[in-house]
């Protein structure tokens, strides 16, 4: 157990490494200048933008900068802004409550949905109702977020107008949950949309795989009640490649909520991330990209951990 | 089996025991009564594939019936079909097409039709009076379930025990079956046990209430061959101490003999012959039991034919186009044209005791 946590770990680190230098590479890569917004306003001279240049540390070569900013991470340094010089770490800690509200909602009704919807159509396989649901769950899949957020903002906000169409509450109203609420309502349906979609079509699979398994005869051989062998034996079963999806889909939905946050104008991470390119503001968008490689990987070890509880057979076996 | 008192008509809508005279064997009634059972499954597209057609066959209490022939010729369906196993239980497809008569003797002394009981009867049977037994202990045990929760459940379905009141019961059971260490098997899982040993709690299982029939579909197939030998010490001793009648169904001729009291061939769908051990190893009156119980590769025998085993030429006849008359004649040696090709056969009382469906089967009796 202890060897196989250490392996995990190790790994956890190359993968992170990875996702640095990619990711690092890419921002500096792709064009534009943290400076130009500087290099526009009157009265700026060449000089004082090298020195500026030269104070934020762009001036060095391109491994020297990784390495200066790597180092200054290990030690626990995640850097300044360029815009505002607020620490990164306190400014993605600002915007992440906002995610995780976001995100926990939308993952709660995809999960309840989905799996109830697949639940529903494996258990009644060849069904109108089970064809419904398998095409409406493709339909889900294949239209992406952002048209759905449009489609919802033009209909609940604009001709009902029941429901804002963005913000996190009321721009000058005091804080009421109610209001809250009320704007959680639409980018969380349109965030859980996709993914109730996979969890139905990954539940039926799952639940269906089960339901043709051996042992469900035997279950049935034995005069039980299809309640109880729903409940005891292909539910306990069917967990196991549902806990699989969990952790897939714990990445998902942050990077889902990218789109989300900003058709929604939500104040999360994910429009923090599309500012900080919009700026090239490096310090930030590096510090949002390693939170969210050390969120994946943190989720596919608990994952990993989840499994061995649900699944005895990967238990170790007892001497 | 039906005592016809003509002795070659087919099975007349017999009921069980109407026969007035003394026959040899088992003088008490059937406990299981199989009439003219048919198994169709239908297709939306594409014809109808008769996977039993018209058998009969009766299970007296404490006997042991082997249902032996190949693959595909409607065993395990019929098997399947006595359990109400065939259409999915969750409402999902509509199952096969199943009609007949199956009348079973329940250990509160009603009789019973188990093709026309309705589901929540046949469950308060299934487990209780009768129990099956599957071909593969490696899947037929729930994974993520322990070995008691999985032997308690039944007694706990049909008992109505509770969870710790099973735990004497179990753990006599897996002793009964011949496990050692019974308290430390229970909060087992089946991945930690061998295939012999899972198929011991398999047996466990279905020996919980006590049944009156024990269904084994060919329990021992997936087994080394010393641990087969176990299993079926295992299966006689059990019946022995508990006088439940099994019905095994196997394609192994060499297990029939140690096992069976009667043996009932089935091929294609049909049930070809039907007869005691010993009539039907000694003298087989149906050319494919003939070919089959001589297709059992002895030691002399391959070593007299250096490793020419004999086959039974042809294969099983699919079951959407079944020949015209005898469903065996393309691949029979005694074939004729007009009796074999015409019409389908009905069974026909050799002895009292002794059922084929063959026209010729008394010229081959002669021989």
């Amino acid at each position: 157990m202890t060897d196989a946590f250490v392996s995990r770990l190790a790994r956890m680190a190359v993968t992170l490494a990875i996702v640095s230098v990619t990711g690092f590479l890419l921002l500096h890569l792709a064009p534009g200048d943290p400076l130009a917004q500087f290099a526009l306003s009157p009265g700026m001279t060449a000089t004082q933008l090298g020195a500026m240049r030269h104070q934020m540390g762009l001036d060095a070569a391109l491994p020297l900068q990784y390495l200066r900013w790597l180092g200054a991470l290990l030690t626990g340094d995640w850097g300044r802004s360029f815009r505002d010089h607020q620490p990164v770490l306190t400014i993605i800690l600002g915007h992440l409550g906002a995610t995780l509200e976001l995100a926990g909602t939308a993952a709660l009704l995809a999960i309840w949905t989905g799996a109830a919807a697949g639940l529903y159509g494996a258990f009644r396989q060849g069904s109108r109702a089970d064809h419904l649901i398998t095409v409406a769950s493709i339909i889900l899949l294949s239209i992406p977020t952002f048209w759905f957020g449009l489609v919802f903002i033009s209909l609940f906000s604009v001709r009902l107008g029941w429901l804002p169409s963005g913000n996190i509450h009321t721009v000058g109203a005091p804080f009421s949950p109610a209001d809250y609420l009320k704007h959680l309502i639409l980018p969380a349906t349109v965030l859980a949309l996709a993914s109730a979609a996979t969890w139905s079509r990954y539940t039926r699979n799952a639940v269906a795989d089960v339901l043709g398994q051996d042992f469900i005869r035997t279950a049935r051989a034995k005069g039980l009640s299809p309640r109880k062998i729903r409940s005891r034996h292909v539910l306990r079963n069917a967990l196991l490649p549902m806990i699989t999806l969990a952790g897939l889909q714990f990445p998902t939905l942050l990077s889902g909520a990218l789109v989300t946050e900003t058709v929604f104008t939500w104040p999360g991470i994910g429009r923090l991330f599309l500012d900080s390119l919009e700026y090239r503001d490096y310090p930030v968008a590096m510090g949002i990209l390693m939170f969210s490689a050390v969120l994946a990987t943190a989720g596919s070890i608990v994952t990993d951990a989840l499994y061995t509880v649900a699944d005895p057979r990967l238990r170790q076996a007892r001497p | 089996m039906t005592k016809s008192p003509t002795g070659h008509t087919a099975f007349p809508g017999a009921v069980p025991g109407a026969a007035p005279e003394a026959v040899p064997g088992p003088a008490s009634a059937p406990l299981l009564s199989v009439r003219k059972l048919a198994v169709t499954f239908t297709q939306s597209s594409g014809p109808d594939i008769p996977a039993v057609e018209g058998a009969s066959f009766d299970v007296r209490p404490g006997e042991t019936i082997a249902l032996v022939g190949e693959s595909s010729s409607g065993k395990s369906v019929t098997a399947m079909a006595l359990m109400g196993l065939l259409s999915s239980g969750s409402g999902s497809g509509a199952g096969p097409v199943i009609t007949g008569q199956a009348l079973f003797r329940t250990s509160d002394e009603n009789t019973v039709d188990l093709l026309s009981l309705p589901e929540p009867a046949l469950r308060a049977i299934r487990g209780r009076d009768i129990s099956m037994v599957f071909q593969d202990p490696m899947t037929s045990l729930n994974p993520v379930l322990t070995i008691g929760e999985q032997i308690s459940e039944v007694l706990m379905t049909h008992d109505g025990l509770s969870r710790r009141q099973t735990r004497a019961p179990v753990i006599s059971l897996l002793t009964r079956v011949g496990l050692r260490n019974p308290e430390d098997l229970i909060s087992r899982y089946p991945f930690q046990l061998s295939g012999g040993m899972r198929q011991r709690v398999m047996i466990a299982i279905a020996l919980a209430c006590r049944p009156h029939l024990l269904i084994a579909d060919e329990p021992t197939t997936a087994l080394d061959v010393t641990v087969q030998a176990r299993i079926l010490t295992l299966l006689r001793q059990l019946q022995a101490e508990t006088g439940m009648a099994i019905i095994f169904i196997t394609h192994n001729i060499g297990v029939v003999a140690q096992i069976a009291d009667r043996v009932v061939v089935m091929y294609s769908g049909q049930i070809v012959e039907s007869a005691p051990v010993r009539d039907a190893l000694d003298t087989p009156l149906m050319p494919y039991s003939r070919v089959l119980f001589r297709t059992v590769p002895t030691y002399e025998a391959v070593l007299a034919r250096r490793r020419h085993l004999p086959t039974i030429p042809g294969h099983v006849p699919d079951p959407r186009h079944r020949p015209q008359g005898c469903t065996f004649h393309p691949r029979c040696t005694h074939f004729v044209h007009g009796p074999c090709d015409t019409f389908r056969l009905s069974p026909e009382h050799a002895t009292p005791d002794h059922e084929v469906r063959c026209a010729r089967w008394r010229e081959i009796a002669r021989d």
